[in-house]
C-alpha cells in the first residue's frame, strides 16, 4: 500500500483540476460564439460588480428572512420565537416578498451584463474550468427559480409549478446560497469609477427595484396601499374588509360550521370539556387588536374578540403559564389542519379563539364559529374553524 | 486563492451538499418538478429571454442612432 503525504494529495488534486480538456474545433465557433457578437460597450466588470453586490445582498436579506419564517413554521427543538412585539413576523415576512420582488430587475440586469460569458470560446479550457462553470448554471438557475417561483406563489398562481411550492423555495434557497458562497470566492467585487453611461443604466435597474417596491409594499405597509398598483392583494379587500387565502367552501367545511350539533372539544390533563356556541360566548370575552399576516407577504390589522386561549387552558386542567395547544380545524384534510401553539404564545393574554371580527361574528371565510388568533405568527398558523383543542403541559 | 476564499468556496459546497440532502430525501419534494423548473427558468432565460431583449434593444439603439446622428456604423446595443 502506497502512502502519500498531505502535499502530494494536494499537488495531484491540483494538476487533475487545471488538466486540459481537449479544445473544440475552430469552425464550430460560429453565432454568439464567434468573436465580437457582442458590440454593447455599456457592459464592463465594474458595473457587474455593482449590480452583483446589490443582488447579493438582497438575497442574503431574503434568505434570512425566509429561513426565519421556514423555521417558524416548521420548528425544530432548538427554535424559539416570542410572541412580542406583535408585528415582526409582519416585518419580516413583508420585507422578505418586498426584497424578493425588488431583486427581479436587478436579476435582469445582472445577466445581462455577463450574458457574452455564456458563449466563452472554449467553453470549457480545465476540468476546473468546467466545474466552475457548473456552479454558476447552478447559481443563474437556482436564483431564477427562487425570483420566479416566488413571483408565481404571490400571485396563487400554482398550476404553473410542477411541484409544493414551500419545501422547494426552502430548499432551492439552499442551493442558491452555497452557489453564491462558491461565486462570492471565485469573483473579485471591481469597485474602478464607472462612465456616465454606466451610471444611467445603474439608476435606471435601481429605479426599476425602487418602483416595484413602491407599488408593491402597500399590501403590507398600510400608507402606501392606495397605490399598491402592482400588488396581488390589498390588506382591505375581502369579506369583513379583510383579505382570505382559502374560502370555507374551499376547505369543505360550508355544511359543518353551520351544524347545530357543533361542538367546540377542549382536551386536557382533567379530561374533555365540550363548548357549544352559547357556552363560547358564555366565557369572559376580551378583544385585541392582531395584524393577520400572509407568508405571501399581504397583512391587515383588525379588532379581534373571542375567549383567551389561556383561559380555555387552565380549565381544561393546565397551566396556563406552561403549556402547548394543538388547535384543530374542522376541515378533514389539508396541509395546515393542525397548528401548534407554542407556549409564549398560549401563555399571551392576546392570544385569542376569537368568535368575532370588528364586533361582527365572524364571516364563514374568516373561519366561523371560531378560529385563532395569536400575536406575531404567520397567516397559515392562525387555525380557522377550530373544532378541537389538545392542551397537554410543557416537557 | 487566499484563505478566505478557499473558506468561501468550502462553506459554499458544503452548503450545496446540504441542499442536494434535501432536495434527495424530503418527502414534500418532487424531485422530477423541480429539476425541470431549474432547467427550464435556465434554458428560457438564456435561449428566448435574452435574445428577444438584445434583439429590441439593438432596434431600439439603431432607431435612435439614426435620429440622432447621421453615423450609420455607430453599434446596436447587443
Amino acid at each position: 500500500m502506497v502512502r502519500h503525504s498531505r502535499a502530494a494529495v494536494i499537488s495531484r488534486l491540483t494538476r487533475y483540476w487545471l488538466s486540459p480538456l481537449p479544445a473544440p474545433l475552430e469552425r464550430w465557433r460560429r453565432g454568439p460564439w464567434r468573436p465580437g457578437a457582442f458590440p454593447s460597450g455599456l457592459r464592463s466588470t465594474a458595473l457587474t460588480s455593482r449590480l452583483g453586490m446589490w443582488l447579493g445582498l438582497a438575497f442574503a436579506v431574503c434568505f434570512v428572512t425566509g429561513l426565519l419564517s421556514h423555521l417558524i413554521q416548521h420548528p425544530p427543538g432548538w427554535f424559539w420565537w416570542p410572541s412580542r412585539p406583535i408585528r415582526l413576523y409582519q416585518v419580516t415576512q413583508g420585507l422578505h416578498v418586498i426584497t424578493g420582488l425588488a431583486s427581479a430587475p436587478l436579476l435582469v440586469a445582472k445577466l445581462w451584463s455577463v450574458y457574452p460569458r455564456l458563449f466563452t470560446w472554449p467553453p470549457a479550457r480545465t476540468v476546473g474550468h468546467a466545474a466552475e462553470r457548473g456552479a454558476v448554471a447552478a447559481l443563474v438557475a437556482a436564483s431564477l427559480f427562487q425570483v420566479v417561483s416566488g413571483i408565481l406563489n404571490i400571485f396563487q398562481t400554482y398550476a404553473l409549478m410542477p411541484f409544493f411550492f414551500t419545501a422547494a423555495h426552502h430548499w432551492v434557497a439552499w442551493l442558491l446560497i452555497g452557489a453564491m458562497l462558491i461565486h462570492l470566492g471565485t469573483r473579485r467585487l471591481r469597485s474602478e469609477r464607472m462612465s456616465p453611461d454606466r451610471r444611467r443604466l445603474l439608476l435606471g435597474v435601481g429605479a426599476a427595484a425602487g418602483l416595484i417596491t413602491l407599488f408593491t409594499a402597500g399590501q403590507t405597509v398600510r400608507p402606501l396601499a392606495p397605490i399598491a398598483l402592482l400588488a396581488p392583494r390589498r390588506p382591505n379587500e375581502g369579506p369583513q374588509g379583510l383579505p382570505v387565502n382559502k374560502t370555507a367552501t374551499a376547505a369543505g367545511v360550508a355544511a359543518a360550521i353551520h351544524d347545530p350539533a357543533y361542538r367546540m372539544i377542549v382536551a386536557g390533563p382533567t379530561g374533555e370539556l365540550s363548548f357549544d356556541l352559547a357556552a363560547l360566548n358564555a366565557l369572559p370575552q376580551h378583544t385585541a387588536i392582531l395584524p393577520i399576516t400572509c407568508v405571501e407577504g399581504w397583512s391587515s390589522t383588525a379588532t379581534w374578540t373571542g375567549v383567551r386561549l389561556r383561559d380555555l387552558v387552565a380549565l381544561a386542567g393546565a397551566d396556563p403559564e406552561h403549556a402547548v395547544a394543538e388547535v384543530e380545524s374542522l376541515q378533514a384534510g389539508g396541509r395546515y389542519r393542525v397548528s401548534t401553539v407554542a407556549s409564549e404564545h398560549v401563555r399571551d393574554p392576546l392570544t385569542l379563539i376569537a368568535l368575532r371580527l370588528r364586533g361582527d361574528l365572524l364571516h364563514a371565510d374568516h373561519g366561523y364559529p371560531a378560529r385563532l388568533i395569536a400575536p406575531n405568527r404567520p397567516g397559515v398558523l392562525q387555525t380557522k374553524w377550530v373544532g378541537r383543542i389538545t392542551v397537554r403541559e410543557e416537557s | 486563492m487566499t484563505r478566505g476564499r478557499t473558506l468561501l468556496v468550502l462553506a459554499g459546497v458544503a452548503v450545496l451538499a446540504f441542499a442536494a440532502l434535501g432536495l434527495l430525501t424530503d418527502p414534500d419534494i418532487r424531485l422530477a418538478g423541480v429539476v425541470i423548473f431549474l432547467a427550464a427558468v435556465l434554458v428560457l432565460h438564456d435561449g428566448v429571454w435574452m435574445p428577444i431583449l438584445l434583439a429590441v434593444t439593438t432596434v431600439v439603439a439603431r432607431v435612435r442612432n439614426r435620429k440622432t446622428s447621421e453615423s450609420p456604423e455607430s453599434g446596436g446595443d447587443g
